[in-house]
């Protein structure tokens, strides 16, 4: 009969899961995430989260591959992937006994699968920091809207917070039901919120305009080529670019049928 | 005029300007201060050409004194003029980068009164900006032949990174299409920004703190296929630019037609493979440790365009492979067709923990469509390739001759023409690409 260990979700949880499967004797079969699809027979053990549990598999893991290898499982971790408990489970047992070595083993399974994990993940976050549009709401705060298929807040809302760390700011994940909160000091995540939000400022407008103008200018019209220009910018990612908004771009009061780079406003308070 | 108009006539001007990249220098944030740079560049949108959008790339003005005959601000061009006032575009600037719309600000200029009255309105933007705009994100200045060197100082401690066009391959081919601009008043800036780098590199090994001049270095671009120019002259140009000016790029523009010169090509498309042809040679020598000589000489002056370099050479030196993927050291690895300097460090890691067999490197994400016809995994080909000059030569020009019949098939035949024309299929694909508009590597 396997035993299949249950964490909650969380990269903390999950930690504890695995310290929780080098404890016991023999060894569980797998771990994965409450909520997961049941096997008939298998029997299903809930790991409740415990941060100090959770601290010494990550202080094992800094200390035996270095922070490289540990920024990687985090990484995969945010993956949406259903067997990615189990695969960074298997990945950080060898992690364990093959030390910093082991991200170079690209030819072992369990080494790539994690490496494609982290690699989806980071790929998306990278083309995020290119895409994201920020517009200026009125009061002053400066609002832009993601739909990301990974939940990749963490990864890039410092890099936000360096570059504006001047200008408050709000990045919405709506699929994954985040926002990342800068407030000019420092950022958090939010989980739990009620949005309302202001009408665009008055300048909004005037920008999106010229930003449209220098888009459609910047092109050499002999060399126009649609699937390279796909290739680079993904057409999923469409949505929430200003430059390929129809005109005006995007006020949801004046013009409900453009596709916007706002939400719905919902009525809700900001926290 | 209005602003939107004048970008539109000064974005239109710049276009054809091919270096927009905003990397080569890291620099975090400052409190207080918009903006961060970060080396490896980023491109924030893609135009309809598919080239990348990293910098807002403009004009201060397109009024030109000047007559290039290959340049569309020439003064004999009819043309829309339009002049920004160094507020406007500073504005306009921080205005996109907040929007995260842009990675910062690529200015150029037509020369309207003087090379230094040019130069003087571009360095009060750039001072609007990094003062009373407290803009520290990535600015890349382009300096104008014939400028003083006081001025080009001044211009160099405000921007990331400064470049000088040489424009065409040659001193002849500048004589006749530039005739006022001198090779002199192009290299000699050219030597006082690498002059200056190398100063201030000294200064700020003593004074960490000490202002930084052109930070990410310099680059140039020139055109190609305006003039009879051979990828030989072009490449060893690019060589020596390297090598004696400490250039981080030189970038290569296929020419389009917008002159009206009859020492100019008329209604040719841009020669866009041979660009590309061109980019890849300068990879090779940037990163993959070939020089000129070794891939171009007096009596083959022309890159193949049924190859990419790589595989060109490596067909004319098969004494040289096949390579054992397990022994080989680094440089000899990165001769490789189809292995890049990424593939190699992977397979230098992999090995020190075991040995490597075609599985592996398969597994390992390797590509073999090239590579598998130079390489042995201890001491064995892989099944079914023959190490024989037609055999691989059959093999690696499949795709393109295959392609380029399609292409003859849509240009002769009656129908669907359309879309092969718009689309220049011959261009390869994405990630080299991607970097090599984007600036990265």
């Amino acid at each position: 009969m396997s035993v299949i260990l249950l964490h909650d979700g969380s990269f903390e949880g999950f930690c504890t899961a695995v310290f929780e499967a080098y404890l016991r004797r023999p060894s569980p079969d797998r771990i994965d995430e409450t909520g997961c699809q049941q096997e008939f027979g298998g029997v299903y053990v809930e790991i409740p989260c415990d941060d100090a549990k959770a601290e010494r598999v990550i202080n094992g893991i800094l200390r035996r591959a270095g922070s490289l290898a540990y920024e990687k499982i985090w990484t995969a971790f945010l993956s949406d992937d259903p067997e990615k408990s189990q695969a960074l489970y298997e990945y950080i047992r060898l992690v364990m006994e093959q030390g910093s070595r082991t991200s170079a083993m690209l030819y072992d399974e369990r080494v790539r699968r994690v490496e494609k994990l982290a690699n989806l993940v980071g790929r998306e976050a990278g083309l995020l920091l290119e895409f994201i549009r920020f517009s200026r709401l009125e009061g002053g705060v400066w609002y832009a809207r993601i739909d990301p298929e990974y939940p990749v807040l963490p990864i890039i809302t410092p890099h936000f917070a360096d570059r504006f760390n001047i200008q408050p700011f709000l990045i919405h994940d709506v699929p994954h039901g985040q926002i990342a909160v800068y407030d000019t000091r420092s950022w958090r995540i939010l989980s739990d919120f009620d949005l309302t939000l202001p009408a665009p400022a008055p300048e909004e407008r005037d920008f999106r305009h010229l930003w449209k103008v220098f888009y459609d200018a910047i092109a050499i019209r002999q060399k126009i080529n649609p699937r390279l220009r796909m290739n680079h910018m993904p057409k999923k990612y469409w949505r929430n670019l200003t430059e390929l908004q129809p005109e005006p771009a995007g006020f949801p009061a004046e013009n409900k049928t453009a596709p916007s780079p706002l939400p719905e406003q919902t009525g809700k308070a900001l926290p | 005029m209005e602003l939107a108009e004048k970008l539109r006539i000064l974005a239109d001007a710049a276009k054809y300007d091919a270096a927009c990249t905003s990397s080569g220098n890291d620099r975090g944030k400052k409190t207080g201060y918009l903006g961060t740079a970060c080396a490896p560049g980023i491109c924030h949108s893609f135009a309809a050409d598919g080239r990348c959008i990293s910098l807002l790339k403009v004009l201060m003005t397109n009024y030109c004194m000047y007559d290039c005959q290959y340049c569309i601000n020439r003064r004999s061009n009819d043309t829309e003029r339009a002049e920004f006032t160094p507020e406007e575009l500073a504005r306009l600037t921080v205005e996109f980068y907040r929007r995260n719309y842009i990675e910062g600000l690529f200015l150029s200029s037509g020369v309207r009164k003087s090379p230094d009255d040019s130069m003087e309105q571009m360095c009060r933007v750039l001072e609007l900006l990094r003062g009373p705009y407290r803009f520290n994100g990535y600015i890349h200045a382009k300096a104008i032949p014939g400028a003083s060197p006081e001025l080009i100082r001044k211009l160099g401690m405000l921007c990331d990174r400064m470049s000088i066009n040489i424009e065409l391959p040659s001193e002849q081919s500048l004589k006749q299409l530039a005739p006022d601009k001198k090779k002199q008043a192009i290299l000699t800036p050219m030597a006082a920004v690498r002059d200056g780098i190398a100063q201030n590199r000294e200064e700020l090994a003593v004074f960490r703190h000490a202002p930084q001049f052109v930070p990410a270095g310099q680059s140039t671009q020139m055109i190609v296929g305006a003039t009879p120019d051979t990828d030989l002259q072009i490449m060893k140009l690019a060589e020596s630019l390297y090598r004696k000016y400490s250039l981080k790029r030189v970038f290569y523009s296929a020419y389009i037609p917008v002159g009206t010169s009859e020492l100019l090509p008329q209604n040719v498309p841009p020669p866009l493979l041979r660009e590309h042809r061109l980019y890849q040679t300068d990879w090779l020598l940037r990163y993959y440790g070939f020089t000129v000589g070794e891939l171009l000489d007096e009596a083959h002056p022309s890159l193949d365009p049924m190859l990419d370099p790589k595989c060109s050479w490596a067909m004319n030196h098969l004494d040289f492979f096949p390579v054992e993927i397990n022994r080989a050291d680094k440089e000899t690895l990165l001769r490789v067709p189809g292995i890049g300097v990424k593939s190699a460090l992977r397979i230098l890691a992999a090995r020190r923990t075991g040995t490597l067999g075609f599985a592996d490197l398969r597994r390992m994400g390797i590509v073999m469509k090239r590579a598998q016809y130079f390489i042995t995994c201890s001491g064995k080909m892989k099944d079914g390739v023959r190490f024989s000059h037609p055999f691989i030569y059959d093999n690696l020009t499949a795709e393109i001759r295959r392609r380029s019949d399609e292409i003859d098939l849509a240009l002769h035949g009656p129908t669907e023409q359309l879309s092969w024309f718009e689309q220049p299929v011959l261009l390869p694909e994405t990630a080299e690409r991607r970097q090599l508009a984007a600036g990265t590597v």
